[in-house]
């Protein structure tokens, strides 16, 4: 089926795409030693010489494995975790290295896919259940207490894919390039299901006042067409609680903020914005619902 | 409530986190002894205590540090020298030390001198240093930053080490004219 629709310029797709890209390049550049501004890797990164911000799960690792409280991790990690408090998952789209390449690597296997649909093939389609991801999260914390290690820090594909771009390609690149591969079978299985990194990112997010709204008048007046489900990168069924409980955002904690449901929807009845709480079920469409109890 | 499907991911991941855990233990017991940056933990807590982001290697103004490769899991990633190649040069001319300063895990701990940093302490081989062998030299001497401390020159023109001096930096195997170098500096644990 093709898309009949004019191609309108995909700006939140475009914006977070470009961040991303921004961030690695920033990372690339801080390598040399007259860019002094912006340095580091993905475990943790100093601005302007001064201000440091540590990834939340390597300082958690780390002070699980010292087994002690250090003081400058704590706030250089308090930082973000106060940030995405309030932004909810948005590093995974907005910024990490391998949600980025994760995300191309799908736009690619959609083109494949599309192109094997026209010679009566397709790839296998395998899901993962979602909350692999926070059983993960545990047991690396666990073997981090037990070994003395932070041991997701050293096996990370985002550490190594954002270490390769800086420091030059290291060993951990195979395990990137093997999740490359999977999500051919497995699309988006790593962010999706796996990443230990985005199940804390989700916890810390979860009550982020960020979230995508949705305008229920423009929503009620479209045709419930499932675009914004379509292109959700993370495979959340974007209107699914708002046509079942009424709610006015979406509250889903794997929502990565990336916007694409934004630029998906064909009647723009989503926006970026910011909702203090979950969004309750409204009273109206209660009413809505009981009305038509009766008919 | 335990599904099978529940059942089965917890399964895996104790059996895979059992299996990589022992694993990974056994590395970590066959980890090379390398040479840290100055400030550094000992080797367990700092193996423990460091993120991997490789923040010093790029603060460092000698370009001195390297991240090790997955030569063993356990040290990928943390921050090493080869003092033969470029040994720490201890920010001579900055007002602190730059891989301290850059760590954002107290992985590397702040020192208030020179003299409180124990990297590893220098060794001579008297098999191949020319003073040994009767031949005047004492590079390692005029290189070191603690001369007549660290190393000290016996009354034959013969460099020794006082180990409890030494603070490790590697600027004598750097500077050592034989090769491979006659005085090389092993790690402090």
């Amino acid at each position: 089926m093709k898309d009949k629709r004019p191609r309108r310029l995909d700006r939140w797709t475009l914006a977070h795409r470009a961040t991303a890209i921004l961030f690695l390049a920033l990372l690339f550049l801080g390598h040399f030693d007259w860019f002094p501004f912006f340095k580091g890797s993905a475990a943790a990164t100093r601005a302007l010489n001064v201000l440091a911000f540590a990834d939340p799960l390597a300082a958690l690792e780390a002070m699980l494995a010292s087994r002690q409280v250090t003081l400058s991790l704590l706030i250089a990690a308090g930082l973000l975790i106060v940030l995405y408090a309030f932004l909810g998952r948005a590093f995974c789209s907005w910024l990490c290295p391998l949600g980025l390449l994760l995300e191309l690597n799908n736009e690619l296997r959609t083109r494949v896919n599309r192109f094997l649909r026209q010679r009566k093939l397709a790839l296998p389609t395998v899901h993962l259940p979602r909350h692999t991801k926070y059983a993960l999260l545990i047991t690396f914390l666990m073997l981090s207490f037990l070994l003395q290690l932070p041991v997701f820090q050293i096996v990370s594909p985002i550490n190594a894919l954002a270490r390769s771009v800086v420091f030059g390609p290291e060993a951990g690149l195979v395990l990137v390039g093997v999740i490359v591969a999977a999500e051919y079978v497995a699309p988006r299985a790593w962010c999706r299901a796996l990443c230990p990194l985005g199940a804390l990112y989700s916890v810390i997010g979860r009550y982020a006042p960020v979230r995508v709204q949705i305008d229920q008048a423009r929503e009620q007046a479209g045709k419930q067409c499932g675009l914004c489900t379509r292109s959700c990168p993370m495979g959340i069924e974007v209107l699914a609680e708002h046509i079942q409980k009424g709610k006015a955002a979406i509250d889903d904690p794997e929502c990565t903020r990336c916007g694409m449901c934004i630029d998906g929807c064909p009647r723009a009845s989503l926006h970026l914005g910011v909702r203090l709480g979950l969004s309750s079920v409204r009273a109206a469409h209660l009413l809505e619902m009981d009305n038509s109890m009766w008919r | 409530m335990l599904t099978r499907r529940r059942f089965l991911t917890t399964l895996a991941l104790t059996l895979g986190g059992g299996v990589g855990g022992f694993w990974l233990r056994q590395d970590k017991a066959r980890a090379p002894n390398l040479l840290r940056p100055p400030g550094a933990l000992p080797e367990n807590d700092f193996l423990a205590a460091c993120i991997r982001c490789g923040l010093c290697v790029e603060a460092c103004p000698y370009h001195t540090l390297k991240l090790a490769d997955a030569t063993h899991l356990t040290a990928l990633g943390t921050p090493y020298l080869v003092a033969r190649v470029v040994p720490c040069r201890l920010c001579q001319g900055y007002a602190e030390l730059k891989c301290i300063a850059a760590c954002p895990t107290g992985a590397l701990r702040p020192v208030k001198t020179w003299r409180e940093i124990r990297m590893g302490v220098a060794v001579i081989n008297r098999d191949t240093c020319l003073a040994w062998q009767g031949t005047p030299c004492r590079a390692c001497w005029h290189a070191c930053p603690f001369p007549n401390e660290a190393i000290v020159l016996d009354e034959r023109g013969r460099a020794l080490v006082d180990e409890t001096k030494c603070i490790g930096c590697g600027i004598c195997e750097n500077a050592c004219v034989t090769e491979p170098s006659s005085i090389g500096v092993t790690p402090r644990q």
